[in-house]
């Protein structure tokens, strides 16, 4: 090394101690004057009643009655100062221009978690996906190529070829959907609601959609008519959201965000993509000597089995799909499974090209009862048939 | 750099979180620059706690055109300058304006914990002539690019980088005439 390197290298390195008592003094009088400029900003909002009033829900189904409307028509609201009247389907419209959704939200543990959304504008598709999970220590990047679950703590890096974060409700078309394929087919309804929001003092709309298994509060910016936070009180299967607290439209994304830089020191698991996991002979039972109607029925009674007898890893021999984890975190936590009630008929859906779908009925331990829709994959390795579980493939519902 | 990017973007949206993780990524770092740039611990520690407490109130105005650690070196940069100014002012008028151009705050106990290696080279260091100083410590130690520099001394780059050249092997022939004594 260069002598000039030496010094450069003793400047760069060189260690320098601090007070960590004095340090906390300093970080508390830097906060205290950003919390100053926090508070002379938000001095200038005025306090609004409606808010206080609109707080109770009850309050807010008699105040709305008049505008209580099924999903299938238009629904309105007119804003007591005669401005222009809401519409859903402005929102609706809205959503088509969304490039990027940057938001801070909360999982149903009350964590904190982070995403960047690439929105392809013409389907409204989610491109490539950003999720930073502080407390659970996981940032996961997924673009249509490859996905990186990055575990934090452990300093793991795993790696799926193509997108293992998918979403069936697109981000990009998040209301219509949530109309579309949720509330509508449900029979549910939807409320909108005028009031201001207690964090910004700005007027919102609220849009309010209930159905039996969901139940969503969006707040919309009458302005640009797109949600501005989301906080749900049902959700669907698998959702990790609980609240959307912070959404940005259409931010410039991050130079690099999707392109994951694996530690030097990282340990690095590759996994296979579905399609290569429901194909492994390792998982899944023989279907020789079965119809595959006896084979069907034969792999779901075998992995409610092991679920009510909460043996996950039997379980996830069946369902490669879901690691143990998983199949203990959504399926086990279900209030616990305690009976299989039934087995229904296959059907096919057009979309769902690897498996059969089959509604599967199982009794809770508080006594209600889900239908599931669960794929059967069958497969021939060898000149051998077999199957397996290969995920749900419609949106589960309460029978009573 | 992905990280800075965020935590700039949490910042203007009023986290606490985020100027915390700003607050304890950038510390350390300034407060080596200051002591290297003012070579006067209070000093030093005022810069640094001034340059926090002004970014804090800048969340709404703030516009980072380059990254965030070059910024912050930039602004401790501007504040011992001041500093110094105030103090060879100082040397020839009043003598306690000095102590008007820097922080008021108080801090319960001293806040850097000096140690032999960074005492022997910020001694060395305040040797140099200021604009060598400045060209050394913000590059090596600030992470400031020649061009930012450049600007920010109002030279072209060749200059700047003639400075950093030369302030290197001054402070080479320091450090290595010391080691001999």
């Amino acid at each position: 090394m260069r002598p000039a390197k030496n010094v450069e290298k003793l400047i760069r390195n060189i260690d320098i101690d601090t007070n960590a008592k004095t340090d906390k003094a300093v970080l508390d009088d830097v906060l205290k004057a950003f919390e100053n400029s926090k508070s002379k900003k938000s001095a200038k909002l005025e306090p609004n009643i409606w808010r206080t009033i609109m707080k109770s829900r009850i309050t807010k189904l008699a105040t709305v009655a008049a505008v209580l409307l099924i999903v299938a028509a238009t629904v309105t609201v007119l804003d007591h100062l005669a401005k222009p009247a809401y519409a859903i389907e402005q929102t609706i419209e809205a959503m088509k221009n969304i490039v990027t959704i940057h938001f801070f939200a909360r999982d149903w543990q009350n964590r904190r978690l982070e995403a960047w959304i690439k929105v392809n504008p013409q389907t409204g598709e989610n491109d490539c996906h950003y999720l930073n999970e502080p407390e659970l220590g996981q940032i996961s990047i997924s673009t249509p190529e490859i996905t990186y679950f990055y575990h934090t703590n452990e300093n793991m890096v795993r790696i799926v070829e193509g997108q293992a974060l998918r979403s069936d409700i697109r981000f990009g078309r998040y209301i219509e959907d949530i109309l579309d394929r949720v509330i509508e087919p449900e029979h549910g309804e939807i409320q909108i609601i005028k009031e201001h929001d207690p964090n910004t003092g700005e007027e919102v709309v609220v849009l309010w959609a209930e159905s039996p298994n969901y139940e969503m509060e969006a707040f919309i910016d009458p302005k640009t008519k797109l949600p501005v936070r989301i906080n749900f009180a049902k959700a669907l299967p698998g959702q990790i959201i609980k609240s959307v607290d912070e959404i940005y439209y259409n931010e410039p994304l991050p130079e690099g965000l999707f392109d994951f830089k694996i530690p030097e020191d990282a340990q690095v698991i590759r996994e296979q993509p579905l399609l290569s996991v429901i194909d492994d002979p390792n998982y899944g039972i023989s279907a020789e000597g079965l119809t595959k109607d006896e084979a069907r029925i034969k792999i779901i009674k075998e992995f409610w089995h092991h679920v009510i007898n909460k043996d996950f890893e039997s379980a996830h021999m069946l369902l490669p799909v879901a690691d143990v984890e998983k199949i203990k975190s959504v399926i086990g936590a279900l209030s616990g499974a305690i009976e299989l009630v039934s087995v229904g008929e296959p059907f096919e859906k057009p979309n769902i090209t690897f498996g059969i779908l089959t509604p599967v009925r199982v009794r809770f331990s508080d006594g209600k009862i889900l239908e599931l829709y669960q794929i059967t994959h069958f497969r021939r390795i060898d000149g051998k048939l077999s199957c397996v579980l290969a995920g749900e493939g419609q949106k589960s519902k309460r029978i009573e | 750099m992905i990280e800075d990017k965020l935590l700039i973007w949490k910042f203007k949206r009023g986290s606490n979180d985020a100027l915390c993780r700003i607050y304890e990524k950038y510390k350390d770092n300034l407060l080596k620059l200051a002591t290297a740039l003012l070579n006067e611990t209070t000093a030093a520690e005022d810069v640094v706690q001034d340059v926090f407490v002004s970014f804090a109130r800048s969340a709404d105005n703030l516009r980072l055109g380059g990254n965030l650690k070059s910024y912050l070196a930039t602004c401790v940069a501007n504040r011992a300058r001041n500093w110094n100014h105030a103090r060879r002012h100082q040397e020839t008028t009043d003598p306690n304006e000095a102590e008007s151009s820097v922080s008021n705050s108080k801090r319960p106990e001293q806040w850097i914990i000096y140690n032999e290696r960074l005492k022997l080279l910020n001694d060395a260091i305040s040797q140099l002539p200021y604009q060598q100083r400045e060209a050394v410590s913000l590059h090596a130690q600030g992470g400031m690019k020649f061009k930012a520099i450049a600007k920010l001394q109002d030279v072209s780059i060749n200059t700047v980088q003639s400075r950093y050249r030369y302030g290197l092997d001054k402070l080479r022939s320091i450090l290595d005439s010391e080691a001999e004594l």
